[in-house]
């Protein structure tokens, strides 16, 4: 619980900044012309809640001093989603079934499997089944790539 | 009425219609479960392929595949938190909870019983009283869509569980995401930074792929969170008596307010079923735990989202406007056949229009034939290995994400979204606010503002026309209301 | 799927004995090497080594979602083109933007007449609002196969039964008048703002999101008009819920014999929507031949006339050269309606 305090108190920092630039860009729309709302009445005025929303946030956890930060375990996400953005960068590149296959072998290893040619097995089958499916049954087209 | 019941009869006794009904639903529950996959996608491919069908076949594929996705994204949802259609989002709230706690079985059974009756009821006040409907769905126009959205927006503390602050701050979070993109009236660009990806706004489905399944399976892959399952609690074939008694009363009551929603031109199941699940959170007893598994909150949106789909067939066939957006697909598999849904169907042509009667409710049975079978199959979905699972979301989610823009920006999107998700979800944000922010913010405003030209500025538009009136004093009340019973809990916040 | 997955890690070592994994391990290999090779296969057969166009199935990208009026004119199109070109053509849906998301893909494409873009009236209407890095010559205009003019309608009790009658009304109500469109600088909004410019009337022009839902607003009343394509209130017209008082085409439209032009009814308008087939500038001249003939025979064709006729598609082809010319006419005219509206930031 204790741990909370802080994060609670730096998402309502964040929360206030956000509105805050939000607010700012909005002021830079057209203006309301005549009698008809324009488009910047509604980004200002949910700016106007958020803002003190955030600062509610902020101020309610800044009265209960943080302690210490527990190191919380978020490894495997980190690499998991690294390893996400990583397949999303190469998967124009290489094509589908071949970008696919890499991910979720690395992916399934990196998670504590032991057994890479039955991970590779695994993997490959899954992406020519959704490779099947999406462009034999569907019809919808997937990066082809330099391999496929 | 003879010529009619032959019609249906001379359909029903057509080896083909059933076996393109049969294929159709299968199919649909399939699309429906894939994450990105959606109804109005899996239809709208299909339409092209029934240009060289016969029409009752045609149909009838049609219809399966639409009833089949609805219930398909339930699955995935409870099972997994990976809603495979908007339209589940609901669901989960409540559906995921019962499957952490091994009773996973038992809400399948829970939604396919909910989902039967409110596609049945849904199809029967689609059969008896569709002119009356259709006539009461057309008076909604700019000032009664905003009142509606507005309506539906108070909603955001009931679903925001034990932490209202946190739960308003993700809303308006979600509303002021969804001003991103031309602005629908007066053309301007707001926040798209030159990204031309962005022009039509966040995208939606990226945006559920990633608060949901992606942050789903970042937190399946924590070895911390990894004990989500409890072993799998052996389950009967279909609902337990007790759980249809208790859950009756509400499924009936969304299947009425799904109907009526699902009629409506400018709104779809999504909203139908989180309508139904706020109404029954806001008319719950006090022994039920919304939130926490509670059955009830399942047969709402279940049976509110299958009625909602029935709902758009009503203006469909008896004005030929599409109550939603899979049945504006549908209407170019109508037109190709040389039929004019609208007014002139049901006098000429009034067996082929009770044929679709039956077919829709055929449908209906047939998704809860192939639920309730295959949820002993699906719950095998939840023993799957934390290795193998959480790559295979990802990659369906990523998948899921590209497919429906053929866009690599939603891609990256979706992975965006799943990382806020996840940490939203680690530090008390609930993000089905951020949901239901997106879907009903561009709704307000848009009718708002519309509103507001028709009127040429004046705000009397909204308080002269009766339903618009009536539903915005709901929604100041129903404010009001919980605001009141949680005043203690506001209270103690600031 | 899962064949070690059931079991977690530590008991997969304890229970199987060392002699079982490798035969596993080995079904697992020989499996891994026969999917590689299918991999390869499935490369190697991609592209067509000799050299002649089409090496490979051809792409047709529609900036617009499936199920939209664009989509079903691409795969009519891509269906009729299939046979005689030899190979499949896929149609892909790269959408968002306003269309300007499928341009700017189908610019990027590599000019080898692969890629083949559906283009349509909003390449004129999204570089002037400076929304998008194109403009409309960056394309290489193939073939334009249909036009859809606006129609002006309204509901079938409205107090006017000619265009004249419309606008005398719309005269009287000191712009009090509501014309739905399908959204700000869209097709059909340019076409309420031509019209009531030309016949000298103010109008409130209301924004919806998309023809559908204008249409549906003016059947519930909720609106006087819409400047909307044919296609688009045809079933609303057969049954007897909306009335269209006159179309916006240079001449009467063969679905629809009884309408009359606005030009006859005495306004000065043509205005409306078209699609076409483009492909990005650099493409080899003998491709681009081939390409032309056949799209125009594939257009011609009686499967795809009797596809248009039963989708309310109005076919006007024109060849590369006529299509161009009209494309830089209508640019300049929305260029400078645009202005008059002030869309453009």
């Amino acid at each position: 619980m204790k741990r909370r305090v802080s994060v609670d108190a730096i998402a309502g920092a964040i929360v206030v900044m956000l509105s805050m630039a939000v607010a700012v860009g909005a002021m830079r729309f057209p203006p309301t012309s005549g009698t008809v709302a324009g488009p910047a009445l509604f980004p200002l005025l949910l700016a106007a809640i958020w803002g003190p929303l955030g600062l509610i946030l902020l101020l309610k956890h800044l009265r209960v001093a943080p302690v210490g930060q527990a190191a919380a375990p978020v490894r495997p996400m980190v690499g998991l989603l690294g390893l996400s953005v990583a397949y999303a960068g190469v998967l124009p590149l290489l094509g589908f079934v071949s970008a696919s296959a890499l991910y979720l072998t690395i992916a399934i290893e990196f998670l504590g499997y032991r057994h890479r040619w039955r991970a590779g097995a695994v993997a490959l089958s899954l992406a020519f089944l959704v490779f099947w499916v999406f462009r034999g049954v569907m019809a919808v087209p997937l990066p082809d790539g330099w391999i496929g | 009425m003879p010529a009619e019941i032959i019609e249906i009869l001379h359909t029903l006794g057509s080896g083909a219609v059933w076996l393109a009904l049969l294929g159709g639903v299968l199919g649909g529950l399939f699309v429906g479960a894939m994450p990105g996959l959606t109804a109005t996608m899996g239809v709208a491919l299909l339409v092209p392929f029934t240009f060289s069908m016969p029409i009752m076949p045609a149909l009838a594929l049609l219809i399966g595949v639409y009833s089949g996705a609805i219930y398909g994204g339930t699955i995935t949802a409870v099972l997994v938190r990976t809603p495979g259609t908007p339209a589940s989002a609901a669901t989960l709230i409540d559906g995921y909870p019962l499957t952490q706690r091994g009773e996973g079985g038992r809400a399948l059974a829970i939604a396919a019983a909910a989902a039967l009756s409110g596609g049945t009821i849904g199809t029967l006040l689609l059969i008896l009283l569709s002119p009356q409907i259709s006539a009461f769905a057309l008076r909604f126009g700019a000032p009664e869509y905003c009142a509606l959205a507005l309506c539906g927006l108070t909603m955001i503390v009931a679903i925001s569980a034990d932490n209202p602050l946190n739960g308003a701050i993700a809303a308006v979070g979600g509303l002021i995401l969804a001003t991103v993109g031309i602005d629908p009236i007066s053309g301007y660009p707001r926040f798209i930074f030159g990204a031309v990806s962005l022009m039509e706004g966040v995208s939606f489905i990226p945006a559920l792929i990633g608060l949901f399944a992606v942050s789903e399976a970042l937190r399946v892959a924590d070895s911390d969170a990894a004990k989500m399952t409890t072993a799998a609690q052996p389950h009967g074939w279909f609902v337990r008596q007790a759980d249809a008694i208790r859950c009756s009363w509400t499924a009936i009551k969304s299947a009425f307010i799904g109907t009526f929603v699902g009629a409506m031109p400018g709104a779809g199941c999504d909203i139908a079923a989180f309508l139904g699940y706020s109404e029954a959170k806001r008319s719950a007893a006090p022994a039920d735990r919304f939130g926490e598994g509670e059955i009830k909150g399942i047969a709402a949106p279940e049976a509110a989202k299958t009625a909602a789909s029935s709902g758009a067939m009503i203006p469909l066939l008896s004005l030929g406007v599409p109550g939603d957006s899979v049945t504006a697909v549908m209407i170019g598999a109508f037109i190709i056949h040389g039929l004019q849904p609208g007014p002139l169907m049901f006098t000429e042509q009034a067996g082929l229009v009770y044929a679709i009667f039956a077919l829709v409710l055929l449908s209906h049975v047939l998704v809860f034939g192939f639920g309730s079978i295959g949820a002993r199959l699906f719950l095998r979905l939840v023993a799957i290995d934390r290795r193998f699972l959480a790559p295979i979301i990802l990659l369906l989610s990523m998948v899921g994400a590209y497919a429906m823009r053929s866009n690599m920006v939603d891609v990256w999107l979706a992975l965006g979204f799943g990382a806020v998700g996840y940490a939203m979800h680690r530090h008390g944000f609930p993000v089905a606010p951020v949901i239901l922010a997106l879907i009903l913010g561009p709704m307000a405003e848009e009718n708002f503002r519309r509103a507001l030209v028709i009127s040429d500025g004046s705000p009397a538009i909204f308080f002269e026309r009766p339903i618009a009136a009536t539903l915005l004093a709901l929604a100041v009340l129903s404010a009001i209301g919980t605001a009141w019973r949680r005043r203690r809990m506001i209270h103690g916040l600031i | 799927m899962t064949s070690g997955s059931r079991l977690p890690v530590s008991s997969t070592i304890q229970r199987r004995g060392l002699t079982a994994l490798p035969r596993r391990d080995k079904i697992a290999v020989a499996w891994v090497l026969l999917l590689l090779g299918v991999l390869g296969w499935m490369r190697y057969t991609r592209d067509d080594a000799t050299g002649v166009f089409p090496q490979r199935g051809l792409t047709l990208i529609c900036p617009y979602s499936p199920g939209g009026g664009t989509d079903l004119f691409c795969r009519g199109l891509a269906r009729a083109a299939e046979p005689l070109l030899g190979r499949g053509v896929t149609v892909n849906n790269i959408t968002g933007g306003g269309g300007g998301v499928g341009f700017s893909a189908g610019l990027l494409a590599r000019p080898d007449g692969h890629t083949l873009t559906a283009v349509t009236f909003e390449l004129l209407s999204l570089p002037p609002q400076g929304l998008v890095p194109f403009a409309y010559d960056d394309f290489e205009l193939l073939l334009r196969v249909n036009m859809d003019p606006s129609a002006v309608t309204v509901r079938a009790d409205f107090p006017a039964s000619t265009l004249q009658e419309f606008v005398a009304k719309a005269r009287e109500r000191e712009g009090k008048l509501s014309i739905g469109t399908s959204g700000p600088a869209s097709v059909w909004h340019l076409a309420a703002a031509r019209l009531a410019r030309s016949a000298g009337f103010k109008a409130r022009l209301v924004p919806y999101g998309g023809a559908a839902p204008a249409v549906t607003a003016l059947v519930g009343g909720h609106i006087d008009a819409v400047t909307v394509g044919p296609g688009e209130v045809m079933s609303h017209v057969k049954s007897g819920q909306l009335k269209i008082l006159a179309i916006m085409s240079e001449q009467r439209l063969e679905g629809w014999p009884t309408i009359p032009t606005t030009r006859e009814s005495g306004v000065d308008v043509v205005f409306g929507t078209w699609r076409g087939v483009a492909v990005p500038r650099g493409v080899p001249v003998a491709v681009l031949a081939r390409l032309r003939k056949v799209l125009g025979e594939a257009a011609r064709s009686p499967e795809f006339i009797s596809f248009a006729e039963s989708t309310g598609l109005n076919l006007a082809l024109a060849d590369g050269d006529t299509f161009k010319a009209a494309v830089e006419a209508q640019s300049i005219e929305v260029r400078a309606l645009m202005d008059e509206l002030g869309v453009m930031p």
